[in-house]
């Protein structure tokens, strides 16, 4: 009896200190080049009550043996008011494969996001670094965000997380910076012909994140983007970005070969590419059943800083997943 | 968000996220390069996505000759070059262009004085226009630094006043092209199109400034949502201006069937619309097979058929038979064995099929065309059915230049494919035909194709199959010199077998020769190969030798080694190996140590001293044998009697200090005297700490970060003190505590403290 009245009471004591928990923060990501926010995702961030933006300032990769900054944003109408801006930098794995001085890029990085702060008159409190990098590169990159950290001042630095990387930061290692994002998505054979949902896929993401403690503070990243997957002569071939499946399904010369599975019939002109004869497309979406599925188990993830974000922000994506239906996803984290 | 990041920002296919290797291999047997002429290789297939745009040629000459037409030839041509290309030249590279336009160029020039002028005022002009246009070259700047609005328009203003004053036409019409360059680069495209309009568009004649500045037109059109007018106008810069067509190229890509139909729409002739075809069907990703067959119906077998053939032949090539392993032809001889082909799955070998159909309706539409035999043959040879591709082969022998050169690495490649060994009769056939096919009298088994490298892989993995690796490390590009690196005393032994076979094939013997790196004609060899079996006997029992000398035990072997050899293999010794230093010196150390060594006279003497020692317990004697057992080492400066190559990046070859501290521990036992015994303890605690960096080379954790070489050179105190730590804690300072306890008051142990900055370290922190 007794040890039951204690049960009892850890598990008010549980509730309560759950009941006191922070509401969890929503963010999105921003990942076109041009930055113009239509009505529609204004709604969808005054809906969800975010206040913070990570937008890609620039992709950074090799262009005839050298590093350089490619598809740098623009702001055509300044940045937005009220929001706060987290410049996020993706970095291509080759970029540190090749002989460039991760630390003299760093410098050349880092000025060119200051270029971008002064053009617009930012002064980010936070800097996202997004580099799938392996064991090839960790050491490069690695130094690439030492040498970061020594010129952010007190701005913090912040860096993505693969699954894998989670799972395994001791062979992987962790980068060093003050807090991380994991991205809970893109955990399937996306190489594959064969592979049913490389985007989202809990029975293997969950596999990630059993019995894990990161060194770092970790906001969630939850994808809501949606995409078709073009493979030609057993390879993928290209991705193309699409809201939805209806354009697939209507499209005659695509066969349908299974649930989200399509094979070209004959060439032609799809979404702006050019389909071969025999090329094999496959739709991905995230389910919402299972992003609600995910948000709650994201929520047991040891050392979670309280952070929900989606990616990317974006018309389409946001008619296909309500800011209603992400404001549940964010009470379920 | 790395696949999106790349998908939003370039729409353009996805690659392979693994790491990128930059020694890919692919292998050319269909060379395009042979085949065809350099003019159209931006169309040419490769597997680097980089390769072609980096590469190519570019045709700057043309321009060149076209002003040397205008000057009559009566300019420094050199200086012209720089000017017009911003290259660097033997003469001019580092003289800026604006001083050779006012100084050089037209010096010594009997072109009248108008017409310097004029020339010199253009190419200032044009210069700082550059300025203008020089976004792209400044990828650092979120702006980049070029001349502002009002800048901008200053020098339209004067680029159009200068073009009312110019009479020659050859200036007027560069002038206009600068004025199309220059609305285009100051964001002003309505007026860029309109001064092309007004001077270019009713022009009588179409020279190569036309088509330059309609390359610019179609940039414009393309920019302002006329797509179906500015992809026509790149498909005739294309067409006719081949020093654009990199640029054309790379800008036709149609992205809608409707602006392909208003394109399309807009070629008069069937050679338009079969340009239409063959430039989306060469682009990258895309299967050619479709706009191909278009192609055929238009215009039939047209050049752009053939390299657009050529290009998905070399595609299944590439996709294939390239590989990333050391070991590709055991996949290909999988695939083989499992799908009866030479293609990784079923995809590529439907569409492979496809291809063969189409090419087979060609070839017997035009027997008269080698091109298509070969097509069929190779397409044959990939799916596996060999016999086809024989016969195919066999029904057109009688090919000229590059085709038969094709026609012959098929047989070459099929001959192989077919047999599991090879009398020497078929080795010696196959010696020849590498060695003509390719070119390759001097065996350098290269080419840049790489169709050499695979009839050499395919005969390798056969080799490797029989057993006979020694071979299949030749074929399979092996060098003596790389072994050199890193000799082993087995390898030895088996190379000298291998040399002392009674009869070697040719193929064997070509082998040899790259291995060797013998560069001599392959005719001195093929039928005479005492001499390049007896050198590289030589040269592997000099290998021998030098192994052989690592063990004190044997030096009398060694010696009877070098003894035997021709007098060139001895050499004198720039080093005297018995001295020795406190500090540790390989590269011109002072003072330069004098000697009368030899090699034969130093092993000689090793084995005396070694008697010595043994029979007398002469510490001097042990002493002096550890200092040349440490200076032969990679540390010490007469490395070169014990190795052949020393790398600057990591320990190679005789690097392990054992026997110096074996030697060094003799001389401390037997020392007579406590500053002897000192000099002897400090030089085992220099063996001993390069014995620490062996064990650290040896055991570094694969992922750490790794330069090949466990180097203290330029740590950081923290990096040094964790060093000092690391080797006292691994038991490696024995010899420096034994220094300090039994022979500190030692006046030598007073001056190694003093010059040895590791002991001093050591000592102060015990």
């Amino acid at each position: 009896m007794q040890q039951s009245n204690h049960a009892t009471i850890f598990l008010l004591l549980l509730t309560l200190l759950s009941c006191s928990r922070p509401e969890p923060e929503a963010g999105f990501y921003y990942w076109k080049s041009t930055f113009e926010l239509s009505e529609t995702e204004r709604q969808a961030l005054d809906t969800l009550g975010a206040r913070r933006l990570y937008v890609k300032f620039f992709d950074l990769d090799v262009e005839g043996g050298a590093a350089a900054p490619k598809a740098p944003v623009r702001f055509p109408e300044g940045p937005p008011e009220g929001l706060e801006i987290v410049p996020c930098v993706f970095i291509t794995n080759r970029t540190f494969q090749g002989d460039h001085n991760p630390e003299a890029l760093a410098e050349q990085a880092w000025d060119y996001l200051q270029q971008v702060n002064r053009r617009y008159g930012l002064a980010p409190a936070e800097y996202q670094f997004d580099c799938d990098w392996s064991p090839s590169t960790r050491q490069a990159y690695f130094a690439f965000l030492e040498r970061i950290n020594r010129l952010k001042g007190g701005a913090a630095a912040s860096a993505t997380i693969r699954l894998h990387q989670y799972r395994y930061p001791d062979q992987t290692g962790v980068p060093p910076v003050d807090k991380g994002t994991l991205m809970y998505y893109n955990m399937g054979d996306i190489e594959g012909v064969q592979e049913s949902n490389s985007l989202l896929n809990n029975e293997k993401g969950f596999a990630y994140l059993a019995e894990t403690t990161y060194p770092l503070p970790l906001d969630v990243a939850l994808p809501i983007f949606s995409w078709a997957l073009a493979y030609r002569l057993g390879s993928l071939a290209f991705i193309i970005n699409l809201p939805g499946q209806e354009a697939l399904d209507k499209e005659p010369r695509l066969e349908k070969s299974g649930g989200q599975a399509y094979k070209a019939t004959e060439n032609f002109y799809f979404e702006g590419y050019y389909l071969n004869e025999g090329d094999r497309l496959r739709f991905e979406y995230p389910d919402r059943e299972d992003l609600e599925a995910a948000a709650v188990r994201l929520r047991k993830i040891r050392s979670p800083s309280g952070r929900i974000l989606f990616f990317h922000l974006d018309e389409p994506l946001i008619d296909n997943y309500p800011a209603d239906f992400l404001s549940r996803l964010v009470g379920r984290f | 968000m790395a696949v999106f990041s790349l998908l939003l920002a370039l729409p353009r296919p996805a690659y392979a996220c693994g790491p990128v290797d930059e020694s890919y291999h692919y292998f050319n047997l269909f060379v395009p390069e042979w085949l065809f002429g350099q003019e159209y290789s931006p169309v040419f297939y490769t597997a680097s996505g980089y390769h072609n745009i980096w590469s190519s040629p570019d045709y700057s000459g043309d321009n060149i000759e076209a002003w040397m037409d205008f000057f009559r030839s009566d300019v420094d041509g050199e200086a012209l070059e720089r000017v017009l290309t911003g290259r660097y030249t033997e003469n001019f590279g580092g003289v800026e262009r604006e001083a050779l336009i006012r100084s050089v160029l037209f010096k010594n020039s009997k072109l009248p004085t108008g017409q310097v002028k004029a020339s010199q005022d253009y190419l200032l002009t044009a210069l700082e226009i550059e300025k203008l246009a020089d976004a792209a070259n400044q990828p650092w700047a979120y702006e980049p630094d070029t001349l502002s609005r009002e800048e901008a328009g200053a020098l339209i203003g004067r680029l159009e006043k200068a073009m009312e004053k110019e009479s020659h036409p050859f200036l007027q019409e560069r002038y206009a092209f600068q004025l199309v360059k220059s609305y285009r680069h100051n964001g002003q495209p309505a007026k860029a199109i309109e001064a092309f309009n007004h001077y270019f568009k009713e022009a009588k004649t179409q020279s190569l400034i036309y088509y330059w500045a309609l390359d610019h037109l179609a940039g414009l059109q393309l920019m302002q949502g006329d797509t179906a007018r500015g992809y026509y106008h790149f498909l005739t810069v294309f067409k006719a201006c081949r020093s654009r067509r990199h640029s054309a190229y790379y800008s036709f890509n149609i992205p809608s069937q409707k602006a392909w139909d208003a394109t399309y729409a807009l070629c008069q002739d069937p050679e338009d619309k079969a340009l239409v075809h063959f430039l989306r069907g060469s682009k990258d990703g895309v299967l050619g097979l479709h706009d191909g067959e278009e192609i055929f119906s238009l215009v039939g077998n047209h050049e752009w058929l053939r390299l657009l053939m050529a290009r998905e032949v070399n595609k299944l090539e590439s996709l294939n038979l390239s590989y990333f392993s050391d070991e590709p032809i055991d996949a290909l001889f999988g695939n083989l064995e499992m799908n009866g082909n030479l293609l990784q799955n079923r995809e590529n070998a439907e569409y492979a099929g496809r291809l063969l159909q189409f090419a087979s309706t060609v070839y017997y539409n035009h027997r008269e065309d080698s091109f298509w035999a070969l097509t069929k043959a190779y397409l044959e040879l990939l799916m596996g059915r060999f016999d086809s591709s024989k016969m195919t082969l066999e029904d057109n022998p009688e090919m000229k230049g590059a085709y038969d050169k094709v026609r012959r690495e098929i047989a070459l490649a099929l001959f192989i494919l077919e047999r599991k060994a090879f009398s020497p009769e078929e080795e010696g056939y196959i010696a020849g035909e590498i060695v003509d096919i390719f070119d390759d009298g001097q065996a350098s088994f290269y080419t840049d194709r790489n169709n050499e490298e695979f009839i050499l892989d395919l005969l390798a993995h056969k080799a490797r199959q029989r057993g006979d690796l020694l071979l299949a490390g030749f074929l399979g590009r092996e060098l003596l010199s790389d072994f050199k690196a890193g000799p082993r005393m087995s390898r030895v032994d088996s190379l000298l077998g291998f040399i002392r076979r009674p009869e070697h094939s040719g193929l064997e013997l070509l082998a040899l020769k790259h291995y060797m790196g013998n560069r001599a004609p392959w005719g001195d060899h093929r039928d005479n190969p005492a001499s390049l079996l007896e050198k590289m006997e030589a040269d592997v029992l000099d290998i021998k030798g030098v192994l052989l000398m690592r063990d004190p035990g044997r030096l009398e072997e060694a010696l009877a080694i070098f003894e035997a050899l021709p007098p060139e293999y001895d050499f004198a010794l720039e080093h005297n190996p018995f001295n020795m230093n406190i500090k540790d010196c390989v590269w011109d150390c002072p003072p330069r140590t004098l000697t009368s060594y030899t090699r034969i006279t130093l092993v000689r003497k090793l084995i005396e001293m070694r008697d010595i020692a043994r029979n007398t317990n002469s510490a001097t004697d042990y002493y002096l044998l550890g200092n040349a057992y440490y200076n032969m080492s990679y540390f010490g400066p007469a490395y070169y009697v014990m190795n052949y190559f020393r790398s600057g990046s990591y320990y190679s070859g005789y690097w392990d200090n054992g026997q110096a501290l074996a030697y060094y521990q003799k001389a401390l036992q037997y020392a007579p005297d406590a500053e002897s015994a000192a000099r002897y303890c400090f030089m085992a605690a220099k063996a001993e700490q390069n014995l620490f960096f062996k064990y650290m080379t040896e055991n570094q954790r694969a992922d750490d970060y790794w330069w090949g070489k466990y180097t203290i050179d330029d740590w950081g105190p923290e990096g040094y003190a964790q060093f000092q730590k690391d080797i006292k804690e691994l038991g490696y300072r024995k010899y420096f505590e034994r220094l300090a306890t039994e022979y500190g008051d030692t006046e030598y142990y007073r001056r190694a403290v003093r010059e040895c900055k590791y002991l001093e370290y050591y000592v102060g922190r015990r």
